[in-house]
């Protein structure tokens, strides 16, 4: 089934890039509100259910966490609810507050999303346009890790069976300084298997395997327009001194509308194409 | 050549004109993503640098190595929570093989465990902290080799340093601005989790690994004549 | 065509003053199969590297190689990378990406093809090398055997018109390596490649070779057809490596060519007359039980398979027990049952000595720089038994520095400090050369008849055939057959040694080829 996953990396950066970008500097509580439920009901299809769930329960919690602590480290705003040692409490840092969290969270969702979309080979492809050396370095260390840790399990093992009882912590530091010295050595027989395939020659080219189709482009296109729309307007809040709502007017509603489908756009491709699917396996 | 000095211009510009344009357009939020871009932007030369420089092959290798060391690291020692290697090893990074190999130690090994771990837009300000940290171990490699004190009163500064910019950080990213009242009092609860694991755990992994790098080290040298 | 023409080489490292490559003239013609084998320390691995200009190592360097009639060192760097492949022993180092699909991109990224190109030649060699499903999987989801093939793959992406490979099959299980054997086999074949191969385990690569060459001492001591070789090693010391039927060849009174295979071997075996057609099986007294395994069974996860299903055996007092059994099939995951680093969800394990284990990497054992800090670590009386061990010479080395024979002694002599009683083996044999094995084994028997009792995994047929007491096998989580060593391999048809099958119908009871050697002279 094709997902939303399988996009060409330039069309999901953007993608992200835009919905991050209003998410962070409108600070306006509906696009967050928008924010939020595009970004957990995606979220919700790519991840499994429970993972979800637990994360809900810990935004909520977040939000409250900000909304209380804001109005003790800010003072600002007009109207003053109470007195804590004769700091003031106002209903604006309150409220600025919840906007905070709110807008903590949604951001904190998005890079959720982001860092199940986009895989080590995504990175890379943005890496090794133009830091491919870098792009190689990080794809060699992406390799090593596994390696490392497999070695310091049996290390580790062998250590703890060799007859000689130690406390874990100085096993652990043991075992790590062996790893730490098979994987400088095992560096030289890598570096010789580079050698022998060419590397260091001039001219590297860098290979991946995606391609930029018609169809990335209209997403990309598609992105872009209602990213605009959605700045089109002047939809900025103000908080202090004093809570000014923006106007309701058509072009801010049409921002409103925009940002709306722009924060769905992934949870509707993955509805969109699994109606698809199921279309598609019923007529077999 | 020219290729070269508008690749540093650019970033030179860059930076001086992402603060601006962040102040004169997002006035209120200005400070924490401008701190995003900042932070990115400061890694950028060091990374030209290694695309331009003659790297040999075998220390590109290591450049991995200790990257995939550091990261592997955060996962080995995970029972043990905040005692993690990650900055001993960016140091000896630095101290054994040169301050830029230790700044994209530090870079590398933040993009590659927010890779397991989960970017996040702290991601560029771990890496330019770390990062900085292993450049200065790069400077001073001297003195750290030769002298222990020097070590551990690096390592204890180093595990300072990184705790206070992650707090500048946290304090930006939760307030927008840099709310002075916010960052003491980031810091005052952080410091017993500064003082207690980032410093004595710098310190212990220092003593232990830097020596035995040290050892590991001339071996190669020995050995493969790097 | 010649490939390579080797004028009067020799090659001596910085350490050391003896030639390690001494004065070499051979010519490898194109689409050979060529095999070089010896003894481990015998210039090998020192004279392949240098037929590879980007490897060849730092010392001094007499004679010349001629690659297509270009010296080696006026070759440029571009045509020695495409057209020169090498691969090493350990699959997993010589990775360096981590997705299957980059790796086979990276030569072909080194030499700056385009995408296009790149991206049609890494389809074509994953489908060809069997990596159609994995392609777009990590590296470290594969299995050794499979890294090893993902290593032959990538290099071979680039087209060379030869192909260096050393020892690559000694860090694999005997079907991996099998595997590596046919796919190289198809290579040569197919495209013409020419191959050049070190090799410890000539049991399985032996017939494939076009040309053998031996080298003892840095030397060529012979270098011809296959049986042409074996002859002409008759009563060297490099003969104990050959497969069995060319042993038997050359220990007996026989006439024609030398056999190689099995097949060649039976035919041989089948028009000599026998002096003895039956071995009587010894009987085993001891039945000392000392630790004992019943009904264990065992998962990783809850909701995965069952790797040991009603799995039970006894092992005896001194006794060698061998437990052989193919990849995957729970050797390992018993061994670290009887260790206790996995508990089985149900069954009983009862021993009531303590017991020692050595991993399947030696190297795993060692955590200091010197033999003698890890020795301390264990316990400070280490010189009697480092003395035993023959180390005592070793002793301010480094571990990584010693060889793999004296390493796996070192491991041994480590483990034993805590004075065990039993001695659990993974793999002991594996990355050792014949004579290291031989001197493993013997050593130890030694131990085991000193009151040691030693419980071992391994693939290793022949020399659990040769040293072990008694044997099991482990199928489908249990023990399947399990008897006397002799009665064991005599029975089996297909898990058996090469002598066993040789002389199956025609010896009772033979299972190495010493004993058919020994059933012929009398």
């Amino acid at each position: 089934m094709n997902t939303f996953k399988n996009f060409h990396p330039i069309t999901l950066f953007f993608y992200f890039l835009f919905v991050l970008f209003i998410s962070i500097f409108s600070f306006n509580p509906l696009f967050l509100i928008f924010g939020f439920f595009g970004s957990i009901s995606f979220y919700a299809c790519i991840s499994d259910f429970k993972a979800v769930f637990k994360s809900i329960i810990f935004y909520i919690i977040l939000i409250f966490a900000v909304t209380a602590t804001n109005p003790i480290f800010s003072h600002n705003g007009a109207t003053v609810l109470f007195f804590i040692n004769d700091n003031r409490i106002t209903l604006e840092a309150l409220i600025y507050g919840a906007v905070l969290g709110l807008m903590i969270a949604v951001a904190v969702i998005w890079f959720r999303c982001f860092n199940l979309v986009f895989d080590s080979e995504k990175i890379l492809y943005f890496l090794g346009k133009s830091f491919p050396r870098l792009a190689l370095v990080f794809s060699m260390t992406l390799n090593f890790v596994p390696n490392l840790l497999r070695s310091f399990k049996n290390i580790n093992t062998a250590q703890r069976l060799s007859g000689k009882k130690t406390s874990r912590i100085k096993r652990y530091l043991n075992s790590f300084s062996a790893v730490i010295t098979q994987s400088m050595e095992n560096a030289m027989i890598t570096s010789d298997s580079m050698k022998a395939r060419g590397y260091g020659l001039k001219k590297r080219t860098f290979y991946s395997r995606f391609k930029f189709t018609f169809y990335d482009l209209t997403y990309l296109a598609v992105s872009i327009i209602l990213f605009s729309l959605s700045l089109a307007g002047n939809t900025s809040f103000e908080f202090y001194p004093y809570f000014v709502i923006p106007k309701a007017d058509t072009l801010n509603i049409l921002s409103y509308i925009s940002f709306l489908i722009l924060s769905f756009v992934p949870f509707l491709f993955e509805v969109k194409e699994g109606a698809k699917w199921k279309f598609l396996i019923s007529k077999i | 050549m020219a290729k070269t000095v508008l690749k540093y211009v650019i970033t030179i510009i860059l930076i001086p004109a992402t603060i601006i344009l962040g102040v004169v357009l997002f006035s209120d939020r200005s400070y924490a993503v401008i701190s995003i871009a900042v932070a990115f932007f400061a890694c950028i030369p060091f990374f030209l640098c290694f695309e331009r420089n003659k790297y040999s092959t075998r220390r590109i290798v290591l450049l991995a190595v200790m990257t995939a060391l550091s990261v592997a690291g955060r996962f080995i020692f995970a029972p043990l929570p905040f005692f993690k290697p990650v900055t001993a090893i960016v140091v000896i990074a630095g101290m054994y093989f040169g301050s830029e190999f230790g700044f994209l130690t530090g870079a590398l090994s933040a993009v590659v465990s927010n890779f397991y771990f989960g970017q996040g837009p702290w991601t560029p300000f771990q890496m330019f902290s770390w990062g900085i940290i292993g450049f200065v171990a790069g400077i001073i490699s001297n003195p750290l080799i030769k002298n222990k004190l020097v070590l551990i009163l690096y390592g204890a500064f180093s595990g300072i340093a990184y705790s206070l910019l992650m707090d500048v950080w946290t304090t930006m990213w939760s307030d927008g601005t840099f709310n002075l009242v916010r960052f003491y009092g980031a810091i005052i609860s952080a410091l017993p989790i500064t003082l207690e694991y980032y410093v004595i755990s710098n310190i212990i992994f220092l003593l232990i690994f830097a020596p035995l790098f040290g050892k590991k080290i001339e071996r190669l040298k020995l050995k493969y004549e790097i | 065509m010649e490939i390579f023409n080797i004028k009067n080489l020799s090659f001596t490292y910085n350490t050391s003053d003896k030639k390690a490559v001494n004065s070499i003239n051979m010519t490898v013609s194109s689409g050979d199969f060529l095999l070089v084998i010896g003894q481990s320390g015998c210039g090998k691995t020192t004279l392949l590297k240098m037929l590879k200009k980007e490897l060849t190592p730092f010392g001094k360097k007499e004679g010349e190689i001629f690659y297509k009639g270009k010296n080696i060192e006026l070759l440029n760097e571009r045509e020695s990378a495409q057209s020169i492949g090498f691969i090493m022993q350990d699959p997993d180092s010589q990775i360096v990406t981590d997705k299957v699909y980059s790796e086979l991109a990276f030569g072909l990224e080194n030499l700056g093809y385009d995408k296009e190109v790149i991206r049609a030649k890494v389809s074509e060699f994953a489908s060809c090398f069997g990596f159609l499903e994995s392609f777009d999987s990590s590296v470290d989801k594969l299995s050794g055997g499979e890294k090893q093939m993902l290593n032959l793959a990538s290099v071979m992406a680039l087209n060379p018109e030869v192909i260096i490979l050393d020892e690559p099959t000694s860090m694999l299980d005997p079907i991996s390596a099998n595997d590596f054997f046919s796919t190289l086999k198809r290579i040569n074949n197919d495209f013409g490649t020419t191959v050049i191969i070190s090799e410890h385990h000539l049991q399985e690569v032996f017939h494939l070779a076009d040309r053998v060459v031996c080298l003892e001492n840095g030397e060529i001591t012979a270098l011809d057809t296959p049986k042409n070789v074996c002859k002409s090693l008759k009563g060297k010391k490099i003969m104990k490596t050959l497969p069995a039927p060319a042993r038997v060849f050359n220990s007996v009174k026989a006439y024609g060519e030398c056999p190689i295979t099995v097949k060649e071997g039976r035919k041989m075996l089948s028009s000599i007359a026998l002096n003895r057609n039956k071995i009587s099986s010894e009987e085993l007294k001891n039945d000392d039980v000392i630790l004992s395994c019943k009904n264990i069974w065992f998962r990783y996860e809850r909701k995965s398979k069952d790797i040991l299903k009603n799995c039970s055996f006894n092992v005896n007092k001194g006794e060698f027990y061998a437990l052989l059994g193919e990849n995957g099939c729970g050797k390992s995951t018993l061994l670290n049952i009887i260790n206790g680093s996995l508990k089985p969800y149900r069954g009983k394990i009862k021993c009531d000595l303590k017991s020692a284990y050595l991993p399947q990497n030696p190297k795993n054992v060692f955590v200091k720089d010197t033999l003698e800090q890890d020795f301390k670590m264990i316990d400070n009386s280490y010189l009697e038994l480092s003395e035993q061990f023959g180390l005592s010479d070793f002793l301010k080395t480094h571990p990584y520095d010693l060889s793999g024979g004296e390493l796996q002694r070192a491991s041994i002599c480590k483990i034993l400090l805590s004075n065990p009683d039993i001695l659990l083996l993974d793999e002991p044999t594996k990355g050792l050369d014949t004579f290291a094995k031989i001197n493993l084994g013997s050593f130890l028997k030694q131990l085991c008849k000193k009151g040691l009792t030693i419980v071992m995994v391994t693939h290793d047929v022949e020399f659990s055939a040769e040293f072990s007491d008694r044997c099991g096998l482990l199928f489908d989580g249990g023990i399947t057959s399990e008897n006397s060593v002799r009665e064991f391999f005599s029975q089996n048809i297909f898990y058996t040694t090469s002598a066993s099958k040789m002389s199956k119908g025609m010896i009772e009871n033979a299972v190495t080829a010493d004993d058919i050697i020994g059933c012929i002279n009398g």
